[in-house]
């Protein structure tokens, strides 16, 4: 990164630095690789870690000498794929438990995804809904950024893509609405591009037999996080106007 | 009635399930109704409004985490919001400093890396147990450390074995036994704060090299760098190995106008080879002077002084601040009856003292070092722990032989925070010990110490006056003073 | 005068860098090498270079680049080279005489030679052993290792383990577990052991191999890394591999002919919570061999106790032993027992740990300070410490408490006379007398001596002594 980045936040899982509205997320492979990001094996990540963490902050988090064995570039891109209508169900069934976290209760922004999906679907007018979901409810990324990534994901998976080109570019201005950590994902979600743990979630559609291992994935996101994506991945995924009935 | 208030912290992220945990535990606290934990995004301020949990007059931006509680009264409100504050600090602190102390160089050097790469380890310290200190010295060289050996009783084996190494690398190797160095202006062991200037000192003795840096203090000029070589560099066997590298860097240094070594008098050889070099550095430029303790004056291309004092007289006037030893006034002209005796925790102190005594005629001085493996087996050095020779001086009243006591004080790092003290309270005791025979004594003595030294100069030389002592700028006018006294003292 | 200012490293007196800055003084938590010897540290030292790193990095690599597969279970005597020849038992650490041995290893020889038919009471069996009439040799001569007493006789079925990368054809056998209690490993003989062991001859070998052979060969790698992540160690705790074994195998065992020889041996496997131990050491010995005679390194290739010595061996010397005696572990002991009972630290299992296991691993397994004492902080501890010793970690062996770091793996004999840290060994705890059985689990370092002859060894074979 140019000029001097400073440590936005250091994390479990994953290491965030800034320069300027810019960010590099660094993932470990426990992680997986997030859009703009760089994911390495757990013990450089380890190491970068305790390094960051030991600096002092008015110097910055400038790393000297440390070069990435290999650098191999990711394509993060969710595409098209066949959606089965009972992973579909399964799915959709896990993100209606309720998730209430103090006076904010993600179901809410949850519930918001179906209608957000048809509307992308139909060109209707998004900008209320947008607003509602876009910084709303409780996570460092708050949920409501969670569903909306999610319905672009399902949106994208159903092979709607322009319908997903779409609803991006209304979500677009919108990013000064939320943390800057969630405009990081939002922006490349508007773009179609998504981290490793949201194709493990999409990958959830494809059959009844992969369907838990995602809702098991997306239990284990954040305190919320997970549950929201497949909320929005759901609601994206249903417009699809083929859905393979499973055999 | 409820009370409500918030707190905001700036770009704080916190994992969400930790926020979460901390939400539902201050809402769990007793008298508090609601919590909320959220990033103060535009469409969370809304909801906190929607929900009457918006305080009044927040401001807050989108990457800032702001908690909210609704509770019954203000203080209860207060405190939860103390409890939270403190929950969201010690989830991180909480993974701080996984690691266990550096223990090995290698360890050590890893660890200072860790902390900031751009300003590696540089030296390695060393006042572990002589048989250690070699392996410990190879290992830090090899890792491309400098070294400040303050070890003794290494085997000169390993000496001269560490220090071709250190020469390969052009690398310090500061003893063993170097109890004294100043490097870049950072006092190392047991050292002075003397002012930064053009003489470059390197010294194969502590005490000795503390006299002459601090008297270039006092005259003005100041040192650009004391290098310590160790007590033994100068032997036949190790033939000057460190020397010679420091001279090489001192040549090489561009603060550096003015080189002396200070040393009780080198091997034949050695010295020969020495003045050879110095005289050689001297033509190009840069004076030279050795102090070798004992040796005659002579002023040649390398000015030769035989005294602590005159060697720091020499440097300072080749540096252009002459040194001014003013002939104090009221000092005295007779001495009580009796010999010399000298109690020195500096051993190059002593040993100056040991020779203008008998430059001036007296044949009957007792000096001893304090700081000498015989008087320190097992108890710790007299400049670190004053105690062993406040006995001796409290003794000396009541031994009727002693007529005149000749003291050193040497201050700065390394040294304990007040040496005056317990020399005055020995003082006092020996005075009223020999007073209850009759007799007198006379305490002679000189402050090996600069103004900026922790311990405060004047207020250890007023600590010293003030018991009587006689205070001459330098040990060498000591010792001659307690030579003339003696000498004209009427005996019993 | 100095590039980049004084940043020091201070071993010793704090008062010597008191002037300078505190920021650029590290205080060293300093001990003396060497285990307190200069000589040794020395020795150390000079040992310490390009030649040294080299062979280290050659000698971890080819450790790390071990997939042992267990292929089937044969009787000892089809398969462990020289236990065939004429009359021979082979028994845990490094080579002792028959007169020396501790309670439990003599209790499980009588035990082996009544087995094998070659005496018909114990005190015909001990006589026979006295004589020498009966070669004994340590397992590790033999390619195998063994737990505890570790005794492995002709006739007793052993797991192969072979090699899957590369084309070396090497090998490494271990015996199966018997379970816990009055076992032949801690040195029990009575009609009940026996007839246990007949039983695995004849039962529990075939079928476990036969599953093994339908299955497809165990990959011991694999198997021990999900096990990390379930809780287990490798040495002394190992029931989730254990249960991931017998899951795996359950079905092939159920596909053979003989229900009685199903049930009986999927009872056995349910029971028996350390089965894959001896899997896990199988595996460790493959790993190790394949580092031993690499020239110049000081890789540790063994760590192994026959209950009165403590046997070690280093890579460039060969299969050279270096041992001194040794104590019993300090530990958690079972109601009823103490430290008076017990035997001397016994048993080639720590096999694992010379890997990167067992202790090594001990981050990977908080439960286990509840057997061998601790706290789960001292389990993380462990680990932390023992990367002092350690060439590098196992890239095939990652803890999930410590962000999925490998293991620290390969013991070098030059960080250990340096640091003076020792190698920890989670063991089991036997009681001094044959056939009592297991009385505790603790923690028991490698003794300092063993590593001390090894570097001076080192030293000459390189000429620098």
């Amino acid at each position: 990164m140019a000029g001097n980045p400073s440590v936005v936040h250091l994390g479990h899982s994953a290491l965030v630095l800034g320069a300027g509205r810019r960010q590099l997320v660094i993932t470990s492979d426990a992680f997986g690789l997030v859009p703009g990001g760089m994911q390495v094996r757990p013990p450089e990540f380890a190491r970068l870690r305790r390094d960051l963490a030991r600096r002092d902050p008015a110097r910055g988090a400038a790393i000297h000498g440390w070069r990435p064995a290999v650098v191999e570039p990711a394509d993060l891109r969710v595409t098209a794929i066949d959606i089965d209508s009972a992973a579909l169900d399964l799915l959709e069934r896990a993100t209606t438990a309720p998730g209430a976290i103090g006076a904010f209760d993600p179901s809410r922004q949850r519930a918001e995804a179906s209608a957000l999906a048809r509307a992308a679907r139909d060109g209707a007018d998004v900008a209320d809904t947008l607003l509602r979901l876009i910084g709303a409810g409780p996570g460092s990324t708050p949920a409501g950024d969670d569903v909306v990534a999610g319905v672009l994901a399902g949106l994208r998976a159903a092979g709607l893509s322009e319908a997903a080109a779409e609803l991006g570019a209304r979500v677009l201005p919108l990013l000064g609405r939320t943390t800057a950590a969630s405009t990081h994902y939002l922006e490349a979600a508007a773009t179609g591009r998504f981290a490793d743990r949201v194709h493990a979630l999409v990958a959830g559609l494809r059959s009844a037999r992969s369907a838990p291992a995602a809702i098991r994935a997306a239990a284990t996101f954040g305190a919320s996080s997970g549950t929201d994506l497949l909320a929005g991945i759901v609601a994206g995924a249903r417009i699809t106007p083929a859905i393979r009935k499973s055999a | 009635m409820t009370s409500l208030n918030s707190r905001v912290f700036p770009r704080l992220y916190r994992d969400s399930v930790a926020l979460m945990a901390i939400a539902s535990s201050t809402e769990a606290r007793d008298g508090v109704d609601r919590v909320g934990a959220v990033m103060a995004t535009p469409a969370n301020i809304a909801i906190l409004d929607e929900s009457a949990m918006l305080p009044t007059g927040l401001t807050a931006a989108p990457d800032d985490l702001v908690i909210v509680v609704r509770g019954d009264t203000d203080e209860i409100v207060a405190e939860a919001l103390d409890a939270a504050e403190a929950a969201l600090t010690s989830v991180e602190s909480a993974r701080r400093n996984e690691d266990r102390p550096a223990a090995t160089i290698g360890e050590g050097i890893q660890a200072m890396a860790a902390e900031d790469s751009d300003r590696p380890a540089t030296m390695a310290a060393i006042s572990i147990p002589g048989t250690y200190a070699a392996v410990v010295a190879e290992r830090a060289l090899r890792d491309g450390l400098h070294v400040f050996c303050f070890s003794d009783n290494v085997p000169v084996e390993d000496e001269i074995r560490v220090k071709g190494l250190a020469r390969e690398r052009r690398l310090l190797h500061m003893g063993p036994d170097c109890g004294t160095a100043i490097i870049d202006g950072v006092p190392l062991g047991f050292a002075n704060v003397v002012r930064r200037g053009t003489v470059g000192i390197v010294a194969a003795s502590g005490t000795g090299a503390q006299e002459v840096s601090r008297l270039l203090d006092l005259a003005g000029a100041g040192i650009s760098q004391l290098i310590g070589v160790g007590g033994r560099d100068l032997s036949a066997e190790v033939d000057g190995l460190m020397t010679d590298l420091a001279l090489d860097l001192l040549e090489d240094d561009a603060d550096t106008g003015v080189i002396a070594i200070v040393s009780k008098p080198p091997a034949g050889p050695v010295a020969d080879r020495l003045l050879a070099r110095l005289a050689a550095i001297a033509q190009k430029g840069t004076p030279t002077i050795a102090c070798f303790l004992g040796a005659e004056d002579t002023d040649g291309e390398v000015t030769v002084r035989g005294t602590l004092e005159g060697g720091a007289i020499a440097a300072a006037a080749a540096a252009g601040h002459p040194l001014q030893v003013d002939a104090a006034s009221g000092l005295p002209t007779t001495a009580p009856p009796g010999r010399v005796l000298g109690l020195y925790t500096g051993g190059t102190l002593a040993s100056e003292a040991k020779l203008l005594l008998k430059r001036g005629g007296v044949t009957d001085a007792e000096v001893l070092d304090l700081g000498d493996d015989e008087y320190t087996a097992g108890k710790p050095h007299p400049m670190i722990d004053p105690e062993a020779r406040a006995t001796r001086i409290a003794a000396a009243g009541s031994d009727a032989g002693v007529g005149i006591l000749l003291l050193d004080l040497v201050i700065g790092y390394g040294a304990s925070p007040d040496p005056a003290t317990p020399v005055v309270e020995a003082i006092g005791a020996a005075r009223a010990a020999a007073a209850a025979d009759g007799r007198e004594l006379l305490v002679i003595g000189s402050v090996c110490g600069t103004p900026a030294d922790p311990q405060g100069l004047d207020r250890q030389r007023g600590l010293l006056e003030g018991a009587g002592v006689v205070l001459t700028p330098t040990n060498a006018a000591a010792a001659r003073l307690a030579a003339t006294l003696h000498t004209t003292g009427a005996r019993a | 005068m100095i590039d980049g200012g004084l940043r020091i490293l201070n071993a010793g007196l704090p008062l010597i860098v008191e002037a300078v800055p505190p920021a650029d003084v590290l205080q060293l938590d300093w001990r003396p090498p060497g285990f307190g010897d200069p000589e040794t540290a020395r020795l150390g030292l000079t040992l310490d270079d390009e030649v040294t790193v080299a062979a280290n990095k050659a000698a971890i690599e080819r450790v790390h680049a071990s997939r042992p597969l267990i292929t089937g279970i044969r009787p000892a005597r089809e398969v462990v080279p020289g236990i065939a020849e004429g009359r021979t038992l082979l028994h845990a650490g490094p080579p002792i005489e028959f007169a020396r041995m501790c309670g439990p290893m003599r209790g499980a020889l009588i035990g082996a030679t009544l087995f094998e038919g070659w005496a018909d009471d114990p005190d015909a069996a001990l006589a026979l052993l006295e004589s020498g009439a009966i070669t004994l040799d340590p397992c590790h001569h033999h390619d195998a290792v063994g737990p505890m007493a570790g005794v492995l006789a002709p006739s007793m079925p052993v797991f192969v383990a072979e090699e899957s990368t590369g084309d070396s054809g090497r090998r490494a056998y271990s015996s199966l577990n018997e379970g816990l209690g009055k076992v032949l490993r801690f040195g029990a003989y009575d009609s009940e052991v026996l007839t246990r062991l007949a039983w695995m001859r004849d039962v529990l070998g075939p079928t476990v191999g036969a599953a093994i052979e339908a299955a497809g060969p165990i990959d011991t790698t694999s198997l021990i890394s999900q096990a990390l992540a379930m809780g287990d160690e490798g040495h002394n705790r190992n029931l989730a591999s254990t249960s991931l074994l017998t899951r795996r195998l359950a079905p092939f065992i159920a596909a053979q002919a003989e229900a009685a020889q199903i049930a009986s041996t999927l009872e056995f496997l349910a029971g028996n919570d350390h089965f894959a131990l001896n899997i896990s050491m199988a595996g460790a010995k493959l790993a190790m061999d394949a580092a031993v005679g690499v020239e110049n390194s000081t890789l540790v290739t063994t760590m192994a106790r026959n209950g009165v010595e403590f046997g070690l061996r280093v890579a460039a010397t060969g299969t050279e032993w270096f041992t001194t005696p040794v104590g019993p572990a300090d530990g958690l002991f079972f109601p009823g027992y103490g430290p008076e009972d017990a035997n001397p630290d016994l048993g080639d299992s720590a096999i694992t740990e010379t890997l990167g296991l067992g202790g090594f691993a001990m981050a990977a397994s908080p439960a286990i300070t509840r057997f061998v004492g601790g706290t789960p902080d001292d389990a993380l501890e462990a680990t932390r410490s023992m990367r002092r010793i350690t060439l590098a970690p196992h890239p095939a062996f990652p803890l999930p408490p410590l962000n999925f770091a490998g293991t620290p793996s390969g013991i070098d004999l030059l960080a250990v006379i340096e640091t003076g840290e020792l190698p920890m060994i989670n063991t089991g705890i036997a009681h001094k007398e044959a056939g009592v059985g297991q009385i505790g689990a603790g923690i028991v370092r490698a003794p300092s001596g063993v590593f001390a002859q090894a570097v001076r060894r080192v030293a000459e074979l390189r000429g620098v002594a």
